[in-house]
């Protein structure tokens, strides 16, 4: 429908009203231009033949000669070139004159009486004449009676008015784009909102877009919420049936691990050992699949990390894993700090260091979350912490973590994964406050 | 036809007399069709261009055996001037107010 692509819908609106009302105003304008001309001719014209009719009353008829009563005609008729002229026309071609013509000569047709023809014709000091031809007949002679009026000064008003009609049309026309204008930027800030709402989606995690929209893109809104629904429902699924594996295979494992406690004495040392170490291993990896999928039920998918709200359920989480030690933990959190990083990935984080903090503190743990150009998470507690030797092995062997440091184990060494992945590192040490483990945890990108 | 001459030859015979009557300008156009004065449409272009005004009134009068047109203007300020010309040349012989 469109010749030339636009890509933008003001611009379409605008082209498309602008085009609808010039043809409009010309339709308009053309319309008004024949219809007045018409009317003032009509006008002019019976007026013509007012005059007629009255000359043809004034008419005295001898044989040889017309003779008008001067007093039954309009002074007009006088004045010379004053605008307004007759011819009176013999059926032998004769012919009697206003003086207002003076030495000009109207050609008239001859016409049978009853017979009438309008036409216009050059008069006198460049007038337009419109002229009225018509055909009597009076005490049995034929004659024709041409009146004329000059229409130049109708037709100059008539010009003036078509001219004035065409400014005001486009004054209208500009106007009318300026309003479009308004009111397409106004309809498009209503959009505003949805924006905002999508934007917010990615952040808070509403599992919904407000359909309070403007009709027209309430279809979008529609399958945009339907496809979340979607994403959610797949998301689920997945998270139901890792939770389901690491049930299913939690079962056997337990009987794998009483089986290697009840073994001891008569086996191998070795490859007994060695097992044992693996089954237990495997058995933490499958507890951090369902702590995940019980922390990822929380919310819905791809939400952002809210480090106010979030934290009290992470704690509270903690807390309820670790009821049998009543500790304290303070939590210093940027009060300006906005969200940040993926929810379940900061949950896993946050909260294998606070599960680490809370096997070996003593009675206190701190964590402190700041920022400055990258997002510092710190955990520390009050418990042994580590000996230097260790330390200097974490620092030098940390993707080892697990295997090199006794129950600091599986728990440090996915936070370091997941540091690793948002582009930022962990760094341990001994807490300069509390005496015990501290673990700083950097993120670039949030 | 030639009895239309004949009529206005008469007409314009009679007329001739009494140069203020109406009837000049019957005068007139058989004298602009013998080609002796020139047509009034030529004097009023020539008029205008000495004083411009709407044309009020226009005689023929025959003055020591000259055609004159007598023509009445009414300028833009409302006055109203009385210019002669002579008829055959279309020369001005005369520009005055008229009070």
């Amino acid at each position: 429908m469109w010749v030339f692509p636009i890509n933008s819908l003001e611009k379409r609106l605008h082209l498309g009203l602008a085009l609808s009302l010039i043809l409009l105003m010309l339709l308009l304008w053309l319309m008004g231009s024949r219809f007045l001309q018409t009317m003032t001719e009509d006008f002019i014209a019976s007026r013509l033949e007012h005059d007629a009719e009255a000359l043809l009353g004034s008419l005295m008829i001898t044989p040889n000669k017309f003779k008008i009563r001067p007093a039954r005609i309009n002074q007009v008729y006088h004045q010379p070139f004053s605008g307004h002229y007759f011819v009176i026309r013999s059926e032998q071609g004769r012919e009697t004159v206003s003086r207002s013509l003076w030495d000009f000569k109207l050609e008239i047709p001859q016409l049978e009486p009853g017979d009438q023809q309008r036409f216009h014709i050059e008069g006198p000091n460049g007038q337009q004449l419109l002229v009225r031809a018509n055909g009597y007949r009076k005490q049995g002679s034929e004659l024709t009676i041409g009146v004329a009026e000059d229409v130049t000064p109708v037709e100059r008003q008539r010009e003036q008015f078509l001219l004035n009609f065409a400014l005001l049309s486009l004054v209208g026309l500009t106007l009318l784009l300026l309003l479009q204008h308004w009111v397409v930027r106004r309809s498009f800030q209503r959009l505003e909102p949805l924006r905002q709402e999508v934007k917010a989606l990615a952040e808070t995690g509403g599992q919904q877009i407000s359909e309070e929209v403007p009709t027209e893109i309430r279809p979008l809104v529609q399958e945009v919420n339907h496809l979340l629904g979607l994403l959610a429902q797949r998301n689920e699924r997945s998270r139901n049936s890792l939770g389901n594996l690491a049930h299913a295979l939690k079962g056997p494992l337990n009987l794998l691990q009483r089986y290697f406690d009840r073994l001891p004495a008569e086996a191998p040392q070795e490859e007994g050992g060695q097992a044992a170490v693996q089954a237990q291993r495997l058995q933490l990896l499958i507890e951090r699949e369902l702590k995940r999928a019980r922390m990822a039920g929380m919310g819905a998918p791809s939400q952002r990390f809210d480090p106010h709200g979030d934290m009290d359920d992470l704690i509270e989480v903690v807390k309820q894993v670790h009821h049998e030690r009543a500790l304290s933990v303070e939590r210093q959190v940027d009060r300006t700090l906005g969200r940040f990083g993926d929810r379940e990935d900061m949950f896993e984080l946050i909260g294998n260091l606070l599960d680490n903090a809370f096997k070996w503190a003593a009675s206190r743990i701190r964590v402190v979350i700041a920022e400055d150009s990258v997002i510092n998470i710190t955990v520390e507690d009050d418990g042994e912490g580590l000996t230097d030797d260790q330390l200097s092995l974490l620092v030098h062997r940390g993707s080892r973590l697990d295997e090199t440091v006794d129950g600091h184990g599986l728990g440090l060494s996915i936070a370091m994964d997941i540091a690793k992945l948002y582009g930022g590192g962990i760094v341990f040490d001994r807490s300069p406050d509390l005496g015990g483990l501290r673990v700083s945890v950097s993120l670039a990108g949030s | 036809m030639n009895r239309t001459s004949i009529i206005s030859a008469l007409a314009g015979v009679l007329l001739i007399g009494s140069a203020l009557a109406d009837d000049g300008y019957l005068h007139a156009r058989r004298l602009v069709e013998e080609g002796r004065i020139q047509p009034l449409t030529a004097i009023l272009e020539q008029a205008q261009r000495i004083q411009s005004g709407s044309v009020l009134e226009v005689e023929l009068e025959e003055e020591d055996d000259l055609l004159i047109y007598e023509i009445e203007l009414l300028d833009e300020s409302g006055r109203v001037w009385e210019l002669k010309f002579d008829a055959a040349t279309g020369e001005l012989v005369e520009r005055e107010l008229e009070d």
